[in-house]
């Protein structure tokens, strides 16, 4: 076990190395939200309600994808399609006695570790800053709830992150399904952008038929507390659903791309 | 038992072949032509346990293809590999602790972090006891005299201090079977006997089996007591360096200092002429009638110093790879 807290901490270490590099990428996060930010104040500009959401509700909702971004995209996987490429991959992670997925996934968590810090701190500058009023869960059941939710769309993200880097196995370049990915399904779709039910309701049950709502709209609903305990039950269900899917996925690709493999390079 | 036993072991490669050119290039977006690669094609030998061979042959023969197929990096075609009594591509656990390879061109350590750190995170992959990891990696420092950069950021070392430290990274678990892929590729000379002494007392020490490829003849006329020549996916031979030259060449070099002028026709007569430049001159022979042609050298011109000598293995290998007579 102990192979892998190292992982963590030598992310971590890395991280530290290029201070402005570290900090400017810390400082993306309030870029992405002042972004949200200003474009939704300017939506509402003297209006009070819009798409059935009070200003201080969507106040809240991208408050909350801003927080909800750093823990469940907070991530290193992508850095996996590069290193099958250049065959990093083959001297750093493979032909060793360990597991490639959990040696990921403590790269993902170091990252996380570092976003939500930092997050958390930004948000509340800007949020003591601009005057803005921050929704907190009232009862431990509703915290409850979110932390399991968090959990699986966190887990749920990297398994299918992890996924696409696989692709490099196959094509020598995955940008531009990553970035199809990264934009198309992951923001829009995600509800990293605006709350989904802003959307009409047959496009809503189209994307409700992807794992992709799962990773921030519904675990941010849930936490905001705008969801029926019912309605919450059956989402948690589907989490656990499209999370079985991607792992066993992701295993019996992985598997397939490493026999297909032939470690460029000499 | 042996540590490596290969048996009929195959590998072939789908190639996109990519034609020069825009239009060319725009074309392949629609219509790929693949080409087969015959990687590897049937070889077979076995390694005991301590031995250190080198496999040897021109860019693109299949050694390093060979070298991943047996550290369990490819799934082979067909054939049979066993090492250390495991199938490699099964990649258990227990097979991966044994063995480690070492990429000149690639390396293990974290770019951005000091090689300890690498160090460190191996002794927790490979579950090192601490007292057996503080030990290698005395042992292993001293060889190599790093003792003093390793907690210098990596990207920041030289490149003969970066292999030592690739070294060190994947001989602490101590495995039974190394794969070295052109350990000293890049290095000056120097930092290449440095590499090839380490190696070889390594070898002796710690009595792993070693088997290293490399285009510098001297690594392997120094550390390999067998060489596997390779070429074109096929083993054309495997046995004692010295045998190579036996086998290969048909011919002596004569190496004469004369302390007269002479005729070059008249020398003609000895053999076919590789060198002339008066004094000296170096003429090729055949080697059954060598002590012949030296006898004769000496009754009929005025000889002041003569030596009878092999080809240079140089010369041999490389004729091999051309498939031409090693005396042109």
């Amino acid at each position: 076990m102990k192979k892998y807290w190292l992982i963590f901490k030598l992310t971590l270490m890395e991280y530290f190395v290029y201070r402005l590099n570290f900090l400017l990428w810390q400082f993306r996060n309030v870029v992405s939200f002042l972004a949200l930010f200003f474009f939704w104040q300017a939506v509402y500009s003297g209006r009070q309600e819009i798409f059935g959401y009070q200003r201080e509700q969507m106040l809240s909702y991208i408050v909350g994808v801003s927080v909800l971004r750093g823990i469940v995209f907070g991530s290193r996987t992508a850095d996996l399609a590069g290193m099958i490429r250049s065959g990093d991959l083959v001297n750093r992670f493979l032909l060793r006695p360990w597991s490639i997925v959990k040696a990921f996934f403590c790269r993902d968590l170091a990252a996380k570790f570092l976003d939500i810090i930092f997050i958390t701190l930004e948000i509340y500058l800007i949020s003591r800053l601009m005057r803005v009023e921050l929704f907190l869960p009232k009862s431990w059941g509703m915290i409850i709830l979110f932390v399991i939710a968090c959990l699986l769309s966190t887990l749920l993200y990297f398994f299918i992150s992890f996924l696409l880097s696989t692709i490099a196995f196959w094509v020598d370049n995955v940008w531009a399904p990553r970035w199809l990915f990264g934009i198309i399904f992951l923001e829009f779709m995600s509800g990293a952008f605006f709350p989904l039910d802003v959307l009409p309701s047959f496009v809503l049950k189209i994307i409700n038929l992807t794992p992709f709502p799962y990773l921030i709209y519904f675990p941010l609903k849930i936490g905001l507390g705008q969801l029926a305990f019912g309605k919450i039950a059956s989402v948690l269900m589907i989490m656990v659903f499209w999370l079985i899917l991607a792992v066993l996925l992701t295993g019996s690709v992985w598997r397939k791309g490493l026999k297909s493999y032939s470690a460029y390079g000499g | 038992m042996d540590t490596i036993i290969v048996s009929h072991l195959r590998k072939y490669y789908s190639v996109h072949k990519k034609e020069p050119g825009l239009w060319k290039s725009l074309r392949s977006l629609v219509k790929r032509k693949y080409e087969t690669v015959r990687a590897i094609d049937d070889i077979n030998f076995r390694i005991g346990e301590g031995e250190l061979i080198a496999f040897i042959g021109p860019n693109g023969a299949g050694k390093t293809t060979a070298l991943k197929c047996l550290s369990g990096l490819l799934y082979p075609d067909s054939g049979f590999v066993s090492v250390l009594g495991y199938t490699p591509w099964d990649r258990k656990p227990a097979f991966l602790k044994e063995i480690a390879f070492v990429m000149g061109q690639k390396g293990q350590l974290w770019w951005d972090l000091p090689p300890m750190e690498t160090f460190l995170l191996n002794k927790e992959i490979y579950e090192i006891p601490p007292p057996q990891f503080r030990q290698t990696l005395d042992e292993l420092t001293e060889l190599l005299e790093v003792a003093d950069i390793l907690k210098i950021q990596t990207r920041k070392l030289s490149l003969g201090q970066r292999m030592k430290c690739e070294l060190i990274a994947s001989l602490l678990h101590r495995p039974k079977v190394l794969f070295l892929d052109e350990p000293t590729i890049g290095l000056d000379v120097v930092m290449q006997k440095k590499i090839r002494d380490f190696i070889k007392s390594y070898n002796q020490k710690y009595h792993s089996t070693i088997i290293l490829t490399s285009h510098y003849m001297s690594d392997v006329r120094e550390l390999a007591k067998r060489v596997v020549v390779i070429d074109k996916g096929e083993i054309i031979f495997d046995g004692r360096l010295v045998e190579i030259v036996e086998k290969y060449t048909d011919h002596k070099l004569i190496s004469v200092i004369f302390s007269k002028k002479i005729d070059k026709r008249e020398l003609k007569r000895i053999g076919r002429i590789k060198k002339f430049s008066y004094p000296r001159a170096v003429v090729i022979v055949r080697k059954q009638l060598a002590s012949l042609a030296a006898a004769e050298l000496l009754k009929s011109f005025p000889v002041e110093d003569l030596k009878i000598e092999e080809p240079a293995i140089e010369d041999v290998i490389r004729a091999l790879f051309t498939g031409k007579n090693s005396a042109e």
